[in-house]
């Protein structure tokens, strides 16, 4: 029997006796900082733990320097200068949001937050790259942020804390004296995997479908695309943008939450691949592809279009990359992509109320 | 399981809860990363994780569990650090001939090895799939819960799993069945 041909296979697998002893002694030494011998060479860890370490041996700098400050600092040193701490956090299903600091100039904020398990939650959720699902927003009693964006930092180790930098802007000025932040939702251990791309199904012909794109772009603009590729021009009836992709494979025989390379086709000089990402509702998952020639050059996708398809309840998500491309023969070439998977979502709200001192 | 924290020396008590899940994080670390020194440095991260975060357990099963999540989280990590996508930009055959051959464990038969090596073939999902299912005998629910996919996921990637395995371990020449109930 399998199952059990697999556990003799594996109990012979133990770890080594010095490794859980040097384990133990590490563990009951303290253990707080990583042991890990040649693995997540973070720049900016190194970097801020080297600042630290400055700042210890110097006794007349403050006594408390918050961590933000360290890692801002490699980023950004002019924005180091201009944050003001805050410090305020909100605890809601086992993760801890905190306002670091924020740096408010008129209608613009930057903001430095961080997200932490809870003490004691019993959750491991914050353990690295995670995502605020474009569910955040800075207001004031009368104003409320219109557009923004969001930069992971880095996950710092030794406080268990994910390090975000949020970028908004709102129609008028902020009044500082009574903001609040929000966070909606976040998307926790987030990954990605390299993989390849099986070129070897390459269909020369293809048929093609008329969609309603939800997205398109690419270092190649529109113009720049052969006739067969540009948007339907709009009609009165119908005034959103519309393509023809390829016609390959059902959304229906794809897998819900998981990539599914649907087909590549090349045809008229442009390698077509289609990927669905599944329903992204309540994810973010996004593929980059790149096309390897026998040399080993590299490129990537010229120009992309995506739209959604209704599988029962759900909606799809499905992208096609174009890459124009001179190909005698497909198997001179091979494909590969970085396929980003989110983990799992959880729902806050977290909210934060401060006012900014001295400003 | 808090209280009896409380009350026993904290070193001690670290050394117990060690113990209880070293062979379940080793194994599934090896399972994951391929390498023993890799299996090493995970191993060791997820017990210092265990004492930053010194979680709270309802049970020695929301223990286990626990200690399994982690060590994914740990290995997702690693394979995303960019020491290893260097590395495995940079080495590729390299790095599968140092997961072979000189990396066995000498307790392992010929036909251990074979298995252990044609596992490592697979992809990382399907991998941590195979090992909850086979070595911890966990239900595709319980993988589901620890991997935090649904349970339709889990199930297709079993089933893709053992298609792929079977296939690569009659490349290989064993004779094993890959067979299951889900």
């Amino acid at each position: 029997m399998f199952r059990d041909r697999y556990k003799n296979a594996y109990d012979t697998i133990t770890p080594p006796p010095e490794l859980v002893s040097d384990t133990i002694c590490k563990v009951q030494s303290g253990g707080g900082a990583s042991v890990r011998k040649r693995f997540a060479v973070r720049m900016s860890i190194a970097a801020a733990a080297a600042a630290v370490c400055l700042v210890m041996a110097v006794p007349v700098c403050a006594a408390h320097i918050p961590a933000f400050y360290q890692i801002v600092e490699y980023i950004s040193p002019s924005m180091a200068d201009r944050l003001v701490p805050i410090e305020k956090s909100c605890t809601n299903k086992g993760i801890t949001m905190q306002v670091e600091a924020i740096d408010i100039e008129g209608n613009e904020a930057d903001i430095i937050l961080s997200l932490r398990d809870a003490e004691n939650s019993g959750q491991d959720l914050v353990h690295g790259a995670m995502d605020l699902f474009d569910s955040y927003g800075l207001s004031d009693y009368t104003n409320d942020s219109v557009i923004g964006g969001c930069c992971f930092l880095t996950y710092e180790e030794a406080e268990d804390k994910a390090y975000f930098q949020v970028m908004l802007q709102a129609d008028s000025a902020y009044q500082s004296d009574k903001l609040q932040f929000r966070v909606n939702s976040v998307l926790c251990g987030n990954y990605n995997e390299t993989k390849d791309v099986d070129l070897s199904g390459t269909v020369y012909t293809a048929e093609t479908k008329t969609v309603t794109l939800s997205g398109s772009g690419g270092p190649l603009s529109e113009d720049m695309l052969p006739d067969f590729l540009k948007k339907i021009p709009a009609t009165a009836e119908d005034p959103r943008p519309r393509v023809n992709v390829l016609d390959l494979m059902s959304a229906s025989d794809c897998a819900a939450d998981d990539f599914t390379v649907m087909g590549t086709a090349y045809e008229d000089g442009v390698l077509r691949v289609q990927v669905c990402m599944g329903d992204n509702s309540r994810s973010d998952r996004h593929v980059e592809l790149f096309l390897r020639d026998s040399d080993g050059n590299e490129q990537y996708e010229d120009h992309s279009v995506s739209w959604h398809e209704e599988i029962g309840g759900a909606r799809y998500q499905i992208y096609e990359f174009w890459f124009l491309a001179d190909i005698a023969d497909i198997a001179d070439y091979s494909m590969y992509g970085i396929f980003h998977y989110s983990g799992e979502l959880v729902e806050g709200p977290w909210q934060v109320t401060f006012r900014v001192e001295g400003d | 399981m808090k209280s009896m924290h409380r009350e026993k020396d904290t070193a001690s008590f670290y050394e117990e809860v060690i113990r209880r899940n070293s062979e379940t994080v080793y194994r599934l670390a090896y399972a994951l990363v391929r390498t023993r020194a890799d299996a090493d440095d995970i191993y060791q991260e997820v017990f210092l994780r265990y004492v930053r975060k010194t979680p709270a357990f309802d049970s020695a099963e929301h223990e286990k569990a626990w200690f399994m999540r982690v060590t994914i989280n740990c290995c997702r990590n690693f394979w995303r650090s960019p020491w290893m996508q260097r590395r495995s930009a940079l080495e590729g055959d390299a790095l599968e001939r140092e997961a072979s051959g000189a990396d066995m464990f000498c307790e392992a038969s010929d036909e251990d090895q074979l298995l252990i090596e044609t596992v490592k073939q697979l992809p990382e999902k399907y991998r941590v799939v195979i090992h909850l299912f086979y070595y911890e005998d966990l239900s595709v629910e319980e993988i589901g819960r620890i991997t935090k996919s649904k349970a339709s996921t889990v199930r297709t990637r079993l089933t893709r799993a053992r298609r792929e395995l079977k296939s690569l371990l009659q490349q290989e020449g064993g004779d094993f069945h890959v067979q299951g109930q889900i």
